[in-house]
């Protein structure tokens, strides 16, 4: 198990620096760089070229990137080359936002989900499972842009019971909670039905009933546990989601989580604070998955075995 | 009994995720600057009745730095802050004309020397007095900056001549030079404070000595400055207790926050809001004449351009009420001379005569040789410069002029124009209230902002002969002179002027707006 | 417990019709089926795909899918009609009162529970009071009983780490834990190969002998039947062609039906170069009945009486019938 868990984070070092190539290749490629911005409407030509040369931008490509990450692995994230600061300060200041922003929207979604989709499954043809159906296919379509400024017009303009601006507070993160969470509710609904749909299928179910097993047993000792399965997988991928969907619903809250920041520093073309943010967040994404893959591990008995035996 | 193992797991789960709350809610702290106060809910409460002394400002952009001459000073939300917290020799006024602060008295020796002396027993936040030497200091670190040259560019040294006394030489006139003194990046800063956060790259505990001083920092998120009471101008001091300053990225959130009074003001609106916030009575909508000009430039080393016949063709064939009321819903001025009415030196007649007529156009087109039209570009680097490029487009081809519209991001600007790959493009410039800041950096041969690459050796010739007077009205009859013939060349057809806006609680008292946006914000008051 | 003779009635199915509705129409699956079952004896039910024998087990046990219909009939269970239960009285039969064992042993264990809870967990349904402790016995025994060997290590494992054979002696062991009074085994080892086969026979039928409960075994094979059964009750189509003894059955063959599943079957006397002997045609369609006999179509002494009416019941030795016009000449 201990060898399992080496190998995937070694891996997952090996995307990470993947990850930091590859953009760095992209932002040295691409035409413009951030003197523009800090130089605004004093820029001249001479101006600008001195601004690169205190900067380190006109060292080779190379140089550049084996410095980053040499830095990186001492816990340096670089100096931000707009604010001057060490991008580390303003990181983690607003990494543990996006976690918590990205936390609540998850607890929404399962704990809405799961139970909508269990009861759609199991009594598919009321009222009440159709509606649950038709919120969710809508709830894929919804363009959380728009629903965050629905939601703001409404509870917000309208009612005055929630603030417009995001933050970390308990009235404060309501909204963007459900903003997020909307679209990843739906399709872990309708996961949640599909799985549960099959496993009732199965014959293992019937074995259950010819035990003597009541409803109640059936659906939440039997069926349960094996529907979850495919479930839990969809939420890992889906918390690498709002990782990185949250930089449309923290613009539209302003709320001061690491998506904001990653989308000003593009804006700005500010390379350290943009390799910073993405790495936090290669790395949490690629953290998440292997908790969620172990958790896997020990509710599958299956899986274990594979892992054993050295397959998975 | 099945359910244990359940709950076990929901019980991590819930864990797992609290946890980071409480982690972040110990960590998750501001910034350096965190004078007490230490909370992260910057939101005012809907207030009722009862007089508001704190005033919320919803910006666009956060502060990238406290350094006044480092990222920021482009930024017109940063220098927003700078102006409230650090003091200059000079400040502006609504008319944007400078009116002293720091400089107690000045006096021009000659053409190439100025005197300055300043109030003593002004202070700094950190109780050390100011003198000379942290004035020279910082006015030689803004003419050393790579971001200021341009705008001291007449300077050439600046000394302490006494405790309280400093001498500015000067290559020659410098008419201008006050003006320049007001910018923001001019602030005042000890110098051993300066010393200290350059070798370690932390500004984020300034010391400053204007009307506020900072209380806390949120980088990304907000501001706060609080009423500094020990102001060297106590009659000027600020009428309330504290402003922050806070980061919202979008507009329509920005006029909601106002809207909902979790903001008193917001400094940058959106036309398109202009309908929700006009029937809304909690709001006020203030407007100014603006001094940014939205216009269509040309290249004009290129052909067709190169041709003025062409160039005036287009200046005659755009319907300018037409693109501003689709561009900001008609809030503006059309415009048909290339500085705002607050520049010096503006034509309030037209010297090109030019005016919406398709006739003249079709006809100048074909005494330029090309009575069939032709095809070209407009290159645009924002959504605006797109809006008016697009209905710009409907208008060409009337003429006959067949043009593509294309967007570019801002990041390539510079290397696009330097390049000579914008035939026609739609820009827009905020102009300075001295044409000395304004003419030479848009219409002389090399200068940065010079997007057309136009150069006319009279014009020059009579921008140099205004740096040589120091008298405005000669000044600006020059300048005038000179505007004449650049609006005939026509290397830009001006489109309109926007005006500037800002959105208030209808309660709010003291907004004043100059044409760049949002001033004297110590005036803000219930 | 299992101290009734032979001679009392512990199951009396009498006129059973049981239908499928689908959008295509009413499948009939079961027509007119009855038996009577003795406590100690073991039945067998034979048939070929279709002809209804686990829709009428599954019947018995509450187990019908939800479009499928009782419209007729009774199942008397120690003079209580199985048929009229409640849910509820059903969840208390099941597991406890009468066991069932299916076909697929390889999907029909829940993959991600241990062994041990499966079974236990047949216990604490029926037994409220049961300790843990004394689960935990029972269990240990159960599995020895049905032929496991290292019961303590086997009752950690999961499913997927034993074989087929195992896994439908765990079957097995589920269903008789409670000392049902009946068992209903659905082809048990079809889905088995053949050395395993013999031994899960071998198992039942010492288990039955040791318990004496009951046993309806399903299947179409005439050989298992022969080897185990007391009688046996032969189906086609959904109705019963002839029931009785199983050496009158085979030995006295009063239907053509199965006198061809007879003749069908290899033995090792089977000539190989000769094709194997089959009844011609296909299976009926359960949707278009016909009005007579439902072999008509594929019977070579078939009659034009035999295509208009339904032939009647005629009876021989004691318990021994057959529906065939043949026997009324």
């Amino acid at each position: 198990m201990v060898k399992y868990i080496g190998k995937r984070m070694a891996s997952l070092i090996v995307v990470i620096l993947g990850v930091i190539l590859i953009i760095y290749l992209i932002m040295y490629l691409l035409p413009g760089d951030v003197t523009q911005f800090i130089l605004g409407t004093n820029y001249t030509e001479e101006g600008a070229e001195s601004l690169r040369e205190s900067l380190g931008l006109n060292r080779p490509f190379i140089i550049q990137y084996i410095h980053y990450v040499w830095g990186l692995l001492h816990g340096d994230f670089g100096i931000s080359y707009v604010s001057k600061m060490p991008v580390r300060v303003q990181l983690f200041s607003r990494f543990p936002n996006t976690l918590i922003l990205v936390s609540c929207s998850m607890i929404l979604c399962v704990a809405l989900s799961i139970p909508m989709g269990i009861y759609s499954a199991v009594k598919p043809k009321t009222f009440l499972s159709n509606l649950i159906q038709g919120l969710g296919m809508i709830g894929i379509a919804l363009p959380s842009f728009w629903l965050g400024l629905m939601l703001i017009l409404l509870f917000s303009v309208k009612l005055s019971w929630l603030p417009s601006l995001g933050s970390v507070s308990l009235k404060g993160i309501i909204l963007p909670s459900i903003t997020l969470c909307v679209s990843f509710m739906a399709s872990t609904m309708r996961m949640m039905r599909s799985s549960m749909l099959e496993v009732l299928n199965q014959d293992y179910i019937r074995t259950a009933r010819a035990k003597g097993a009541n409803f109640r047993e059936i659906i939440y000792h039997h069926a349960m546990k094996n529907s979850m399965l495919p479930v839990i997988t969809m939420i890992g991928m889906n918390i690498g989601s709002q990782m990185g969907g949250s930089v449309l619903t923290e613009s539209v809250f302003s709320y001061p989580g690491v998506g904001l920041l990653l989308m000003n520093s593009i804006a700005s073309r500010d390379t350290p604070t943009i390799l910073g943010c993405l790495v936090l967040m290669a790395l949490s994404i690629g953290i998440c998955n292997l908790v969620v893959d172990i958790l896997m591990l020990y509710i599958d008995p299956r899986l274990k075995t594979l892992i054993i035996k050295g397959i998975g | 009994m099945h359910m244990t193992k359940m709950k076990k797991i929901a019980g991590i789960l819930l864990a797992g995720a609290i946890i980071p709350i409480f982690i972040g809610g110990c960590n998750s702290s501001s910034s350096t600057v965190d004078k007490g106060e230490g909370t992260k809910d910057v939101q005012g409460e809907v207030n009722t009745g009862e007089k508001k002394e704190d005033i919320v400002i919803a910006m666009s952009q956060s502060l990238t730095t406290f350094d006044p001459i480092g990222a920021g000073s482009s930024s017109l939300q940063d220098q927003m802050v700078y102006r409230q917290i650090y003091a200059r020799l000079f400040a502006t006024d609504e008319n944007m004309q400078p009116v002293q602060e720091l400089a107690d008295s000045y006096e021009k020796v000659s053409d190439t020397e100025y005197k300055f002396t300043i109030l003593q027993g002004a202070k700094f936040s950190d109780g050390s007095e100011i003198t000379a030497q942290d004035v020279a200091y910082s006015l030689e670190r803004a003419h050393q900056s790579e971001a200021f040259a341009t705008l001291m560019s007449t300077v050439s040294t600046i000394e302490a001549t006494g405790d309280y006394e400093i001498t500015i030489t000067t290559t020659g006139p410098s008419p201008a030079l006050l003006q320049a003194l007001a910018h923001p990046g001019a602030s005042i800063l000890p110098k051993a404070y300066v010393e200290e956060a350059q070798g370690g790259g932390d500004w984020n505990s300034p010391i400053t000595s204007g009307r506020y001083t900072v209380d806390e920092h949120i980088v990304g998120v907000s501001t706060k400055v609080v009423k500094n009471e020990n102001y060297f101008r106590p009659d000027d001091a600020a009428q309330n207790n504290s402003l922050t300053f806070l980061n919202v990225a979008e507009d329509s959130t920005r006029t909601i926050l106002v809207q909902t009074g979790e903001a008193d003001i917001s400094s940058v609106f959106s036309t398109a809001d202009y309908n929700v916030v006009e029937s809304d009575e909690k709001v006020t909508l203030h407007e100014k004449a603006g001094t940014t000009i939205q216009y269509i430039g040309f290249d004009v080393t290129q052909e067709p351009f190169d041709n003025e016949l062409v160039r005036q063709a287009v200046a005659y064939g755009l319907d300018r009420e037409g693109i501003m009321s689709v561009a900001t819903e008609g809030l503006g001025q059309v415009s048909y001379t290339v500085i705002p009415p607050s520049t010096l030196g503006h034509l309030d007649d037209n010297p090109g005569a030019y005016e919406y007529n398709i006739e003249k156009a079709k006809e100048l087109l074909a005494e330029g040789g090309y009575e069939n039209g032709f095809e070209t570009t407009i290159v645009v680097f924002s959504d605006t410069g797109k809006t008016i490029a697009t209905v710009a487009q409907g208008y060409l081809d009337q003429i006959g002029i067949k043009a593509k519209v294309e967007q570019y991001d801002t990041s390539v600007r510079m290397d696009m124009f330097a390049n000579h790959q914008c035939p026609m493009f739609s820009a827009q410039w905020g102009a300075l209230a001295d044409a000395e800041l304004v003419l030479p950096r848009l219409f002389t041969q090399g200068a940065a902002y010079n997007w057309s690459h136009y150069n006319n050796d009279e014009v020059n010739n009579l921008l140099q002969k205004a740096r040589e007077t120091e008298d405005s009205n000669e000044r600006a009859s020059i300048y005038a002179e000179a505007v004449a013939i650049i609006d005939k060349d026509a290397p830009w057809v001006p489109v309109y002027v926007p005006n500037a806006y800002a959105l208030a609680n209808a309660n709010l008292q003291g907004v004043t707006l100059d044409g760049e946006g949002l001033m004297n914000l110590h005036a803000l008051h219930y | 417990m299992m101290n009734k003779t032979t001679n009392e009635v512990l199951l009396q199915v009498e006129n059973l019709q049981v239908s499928f509705f689908t959008p295509k129409g009413e499948v009939k699956a079961v027509n007119d089926i009855h038996y009577t079952l003795h406590y100690n004896e073991i039945m067998g039910i034979v048939g070929e795909s279709g002809s209804g024998k686990t829709v009428e087990a599954f019947t018995l046990m509450g187990l019908l899918a939800p479009n499928g219909k009782i419209k007729e009939g009774r199942a008397l269970f120690e003079g209580r009609d199985l048929l009229k239960f409640s849910e509820k009285e059903y969840i208390n039969f099941r597991g406890k009162e009468a066991g069932i064992i299916f076909q697929n042993p390889m999907t029909s264990l829940n993959p991600v529970y241990t062994i041990g809870k499966q079974l236990k967990e047949v216990l604490f349904l029926h037994n409220k009071k049961i300790q843990k402790s004394e689960a935990e016995a029972r269990v240990l025994d159960m599995l020895r009983q049905v032929g496991i060997n290292q019961p303590e290590k086997r009752m950690k494992q999961y499913p997927h780490e034993l074989s087929g054979g195992m896994r439908q002696r765990i079957m097995i062991a589920m269903g008789i834990i409670n000392h049902p009074k009946l068992l209903i085994a659905d082809e048990p080892t079809t889905a088995l190969d053949v050395t395993i086969q013999a031994q899960i026979l071998d198992l039942i039928r010492n288990i039955q002998k040791k318990t004496g409960m009951a046993v309806i075994f399903i299947t179409h094979n005439l050989g298992v039947v022969a080897e185990i059964c007391d009688k046996v009750t032969v189906m086609y189509a959904g109705h019963i062609v002839e029931q009785g003894k199983v050496r009158d059955v085979f030995y006295y063959t009063r239907h053509p039906y199965t006198r061809g599943l007879l003749e069908s079957m290899p033995s090792l006397l089977t000539d190989t170069k000769e094709p194997l002997a089959m009844i011609q045609g296909s299976p009926v369609n359960l949707l278009e009945l016909p009005e007579g006999c439902p072999f008509a179509d594929r019977c070579k002494h078939c009659m034009e009486k035999c295509k208009r009416q339904k032939p009647p019941q005629t009876q021989f030795e004691e318990g021994h019938i057959a529906y065939c016009w043949l026997n009324h000449r």
